[in-house]
């Protein structure tokens, strides 16, 4: 073996000197074959001669030589390259087409994929991700939940299948010893948080195990980002005081770049429980452990579920009908929706490039009866079946290449152009798009894979070459066999069909997303402004402290030109409840606690019905004079009085729920005099329509109450104007900050681009799918013109004759079209049928359409099929005008 | 089957050359003459079959070129 490697490689590399010894070794033998012929008495011309007819030709020995030395095969490999570049550059207009249509497929699918693997294929980046859990609590009235915090204390304390327990909960702080006030968002967690994810800081220490308990708790851990930005990448960061809420804490470390840069926070800080942060019925904490290695799933499940059950035994007030859920944070991370969005659009960049090849095999076939002569003389000289069809795929192939290359620049530059469209908070914190290797070797897997696809049906086609025929014809110009023809015929139809399923999806899509924009906000967008006001509420003891503040703030954003009125929220629209409640109904038969409905709760100011244009259906809206001393009154939602109020006058009515309490850490004493925990009885005054919190397909019972009987700290703004509400920004900000000049303030936007953003997801969908569909459409559309006007062309001798017979233009044209009517009709019926079948995949992604709607069906029918008539027209005319003498003359 | 007779022919060609380089170092024409003569004439190897056959021979490593 090794011996032939060798002369493989001095086959390939030292072929100067492999051929002269070949030259050298064959003139010693004509040599001596002269000397042993003259020996015999000849004279050296004719012995010469003589040798020469012997050995056979000098150069045909080499040849024979040459053809059984190894590595013939890359030579010949090299040769095709070379000959297929040659031929390319020599037909530019031709690459030019190819190279633009497999650019536009590789460069789709490229982009995509990069989607595809950094959100579902990539593993997560931590050591042994498959250990990392999230265990919630869940009950079956409620789902899933977040847990409180003596459960988590207990929770860690007993078990024995996790290595690391931690919950986390996320809030903001203000940095206040800066040049300006910046707002940071934190994320609180207990010690053992970053033990859990395996991750080790790039600077520094992580936390302690005891730095959550009441007075170690100062200390904060910048990602790396804030580092740099906020701290100038202080390498001497470490050990210095930073004053958050105008506390001081001490700068332990900084995490590494990734994956913690993907987090929406921008420091860590230990989770301290104070003494009101442990009441059991609050579940507020977000919980992530790590499994002990070869501890299972089912085994933590079992263990958690006994703890769970002893806690629940011991406080059934709180704890009963509660269970343990454990899940892989690997199996939960990517949204079913959108891991089904991405396979769909993977579908369609798919199909999109399977058309693109199709099209090109068609222009190949076409070409290759420009062909036939070069083919018929390769045969004769003796190329092999075999050969020619490595030849052509070689070509092929090395035309995928260029496209390729093309495809993959425009593939970095969509992935670009995507990242910027999509909504980060689609993806969890650890996705990284990119075009990373297992991406490229996608791509060129993908190139090489189309280059054999489009080049093996005109390798096949044209093989093994009809040399007796081509001869017979005498080398003159040769029409495509039937089967050629035959071959263009199936292309085109499986054309039309691809083209159809793709455009009925996202015929489907763009009209769940009509549906989806008609259903009603509840409140008016235009020229509202919103924005929150993280609050440092360390500063400002008590309810009344907080109310006062907040009503001062709300005077001097009234008091700015432009602005018609202004309220105060925990909650903004679309953006949920800022709390969900049980609730009970007073003077109904008693509901154990732990089977209590949950209703959303928000706390407003008595501008707020009018500030966002709410509509009120019955009794009347929060008053200003609904105060602290008053009677606690509510205004419910549409939802609310519906499910519960069905049969029954909602106003009057009073509603129990327990006094809500703030966190993190939030000071809020306790209001109207009660403890907290204590119940409220709200009495309902009004019902108001419902407003659009989040998912548009669904609504929630919530009530409203006014934030001077309930306060919080939570503090959103929304103000507005008479004006466009971009223009209230400055004046708003700066009559803010007039009151307090280290007030920050986060998100300020639009209303109506919140609106927008909240169709981003589904329109984006729709808007890709639409974008490729539109290429599936044109290429479909190039695919048959190509076909009807090259079958035209060979048929112009048959048209002009027919002219000539007497043949109108319309019956001329009429021939024509019937053969691409007749093939889109085909392509039509088998894109129908199997878009019945495919649309069903889209399912939960659609809204207010079914998969088989028929005016969608009919509709896309309608578009390819115009298009389609129109790309065989075109030709059809063009063939029907030939003048009859040109072509008679021409034969 | 035409394959398979081209192998048979390749290789009894093969073992022919073999036997005739077996006892000494032999120039290309010698080989020829060789051949010939032990085949009683029955057998006349054409240089450009012995040639390629020569060659990769050298390249399995069966004979050395000098």
């Amino acid at each position: 073996m090794p011996k032939r490697i060798l002369s493989l490689f001095r086959n390939l590399f030292r072929k100067r000197a492999v051929e002269q010894a070949l030259d050298d070794e064959l003139r010693s033998s004509l040599e001596v074959l002269t000397e042993e012929k003259m020996k015999q008495g000849l004279s050296q011309p004719v012995a010469r001669r003589g040798a020469l007819i012997e050995l056979g030709g000098i150069e045909r020995v080499k040849e024979e030589v040459r053809a059984v030395r190894v590595g013939r095969f890359v030579e010949d490999f090299a040769r095709d390259i070379r000959f297929g570049l040659r031929w390319l550059r020599r037909n530019p207009g031709f690459t030019a087409v190819v190279a633009i249509t497999l650019a536009l497929g590789i460069g789709a699918n490229t982009a995509i994929f990069s989607y595809v693997d950094a959100v579902i294929l990539e593993p997560l980046p931590y050591p042994h991700p498959e250990r990392i859990v999230l265990v919630r609590e869940q009950s079956r009235r409620e789902g899933w939940s977040e847990i409180s915090a003596p459960d988590f204390i207990g929770w860690e304390h007993e078990n024995t299948v996790f290595t690391a327990m931690a919950v986390e909960n996320w809030g903001r702080k203000t940095l206040t010893n800066a040049r300006v006030p910046e707002d940071l968002s934190y994320d609180a967690v207990t010690p053992g948080y970053f033990k859990v994810f395996g991750i080790k800081p790039f600077l520094g220490r992580s936390f302690a195990p005891d730095e959550d308990q009441q007075g170690k708790q100062h200390v904060v851990i910048l990602k790396h980002s804030t580092w740099q930005a906020v701290f100038g990448a202080d390498p001497k960061i470490i050990g210095r005081s930073i004053h958050l809420n105008g506390v001081p804490y001490t700068v332990i470390g900084v995490m590494p770049v990734y994956p913690c840069d993907g987090e929406r926070t921008d420091i860590w800080i230990p989770l301290a429980f104070a003494p009101h942060d442990l009441a059991r019925n609050y579940r507020w904490l977000f919980p992530w452990a790590r499994l002990k290695p070869g501890a299972t799933l089912e085994q933590a499940r079992q263990q958690m579920n006994t703890i769970a059950a002893r806690i629940a035994r011991e406080y059934p007030d709180s704890n009963k009908g509660w269970s343990v859920k454990i899940e892989r944070y690997e199996d939960i991370r990517v949204d079913d929706n959108l891991e089904q969005s991405l396979y769909i659009l993977m579908a369609a960049v798919g199909a999109v490039l399977l058309i693109g090849c199709v099209n090109i095999a068609n222009l190949l076939l076409a070409r290759s009866a420009d062909r036939e002569h070069e083919l018929a003389i390769r045969t004769a000289l003796g190329a092999g079946r075999r050969r020619i069809i490595r030849q052509f795929l070689t070509e092929s192939v090395v035309l995928a290449g260029v496209g390729g290359v093309g495809g993959l620049a425009l593939g970095w530059a969509m992935m670009k152009i995507l990242m910027i469209w999509m909504p980060q908070s689609l993806f969890s914190i650890e996705t990284r798009v990119q075009l990373d290797r297992q991406v490229l070797l996608f791509a060129a897997s993908l190139i090489l894979i189309s280059g054999v696809l489009f080049g093996i049906v005109p390798a096949l086609r044209n093989t093994p070459c009809n040399l007796a025929g081509w001869l017979k014809k005498g080398g003159g110009k040769a029409t495509s066999g039937t089967h050629s023809r035959q071959a263009k015929n199936v292309l085109v139809i499986a054309e039309v069909a691809l083209a159809f399923v793709l455009l009925s999806g996202a015929g489907l899509l763009i009209r769940s997303l009509y549906h989806l924009q008609q259903i009603q906000l509840g409140f008016d967008p235009k020229n509202v402004l919103t924005m929150s006001l993280p609050f440092a509420s360390e500063e400002k003891t008590g309810g009344s402290q907080i109310t006062n503040y907040q009503q001062q703030l709300l005077e001097r954003v009234r008091a700015v030109p432009g602005v018609r009125d202004a309220a105060i929220t925990d909650a903004l629209p679309l953006q949920g409840w800022a709390t969900s409640m049980p609730f009970a109904i007073a003077g109904r038969p008693p509901v154990s606690s732990s089977d209590r409905p949950v209703c959303g709760f928000k706390r407003v100011s008595a501008s707020y019905l009018a500030t966002l244009g709410l509509r009120l259906l019955r009794g009347r809206w929060i008053a200003k004079a609904d105060t602290v001393k008053g009677l606690p009154v509510a205004v419910i939602n549409a939802t609310m009085a519906n499910d519960f109020f069905k049969d029954q006058d909602p106003i009057g009515q009073r509603i129990l729920i327990r006094q809500v309490m703030d966190h993190p850490s939030s000071s809020v004493a306790p209001v109207l005099g009660q403890p907290p925990g204590a119940k409220v009885a709200w009495q309902v005054v009004g019902v108001v329509a419902d407003e659009r919190e989040g998912d548009p397909q669904s609504s929630d019972p919530a009530l409203y109450v006014s934030y001077k009987q309930s306060p919080t700290a939570v503090t959103c703004l929304a103000v507005r104007g008479t004006i466009d509400s971009s223009r209230l920004v400055k004046p708003v900000e700066a009559a803010i900050w007039g009151l307090n000049k280290n007030q920050a303030l986060d998100s300020v936007e639009p209303l109506e681009q919140q609106v927008s953003d909240s169709f981003s997801q589904m329109q984006l969908q729709a808007g890709l799918l639409t974008a490729f569909a539109s290429v599936a459409l044109l290429l479909a559309a190039v695919g048959i013109y190509g076909v009807i006007s090259y079958s035209a062309s060979q048929r112009s001798h048959e048209i002009g004759i027919r002219a000539a017979l007497g043949a109108t233009h319309s019956e001329l044209v009429r021939l024509v079209l019937r053969s691409g009517i007749l093939l889109t009709a085909i392509g039509l019926a088998i894109g129908l049928l199997a878009a019945m079948g495919v649309m069903q995949l889209l399912g939960s992604l659609l809204y207010g359409v079914k998969p088989t709607d028929p005016v969608n069906l009919a509709l896309v029918s309608l578009v390819l099929g115009s298009v389609a008539l129109l790309a065989t027209y075109i030709p059809a005319r063009r063939a029907a005008n030939v003048d009859p003498m040109v072509v008679l003359r021409h034969e | 089957m035409s394959q398979k007779r081209t192998d048979l022919l390749r290789g009894t060609l093969d073992l022919l050359v073999l036997k005739a380089v077996s006892l000494e170092p032999l120039h290309g024409v010698a080989i020829s003459r060789r051949i010939t003569q032990i085949t009683q004439g029955a057998f006349q190897v054409s240089f450009g079959s012995l040639f390629p056959s020569l060659h990769r021979m050298e390249e399995r490593g069966w004979v050395e070129g000098e």
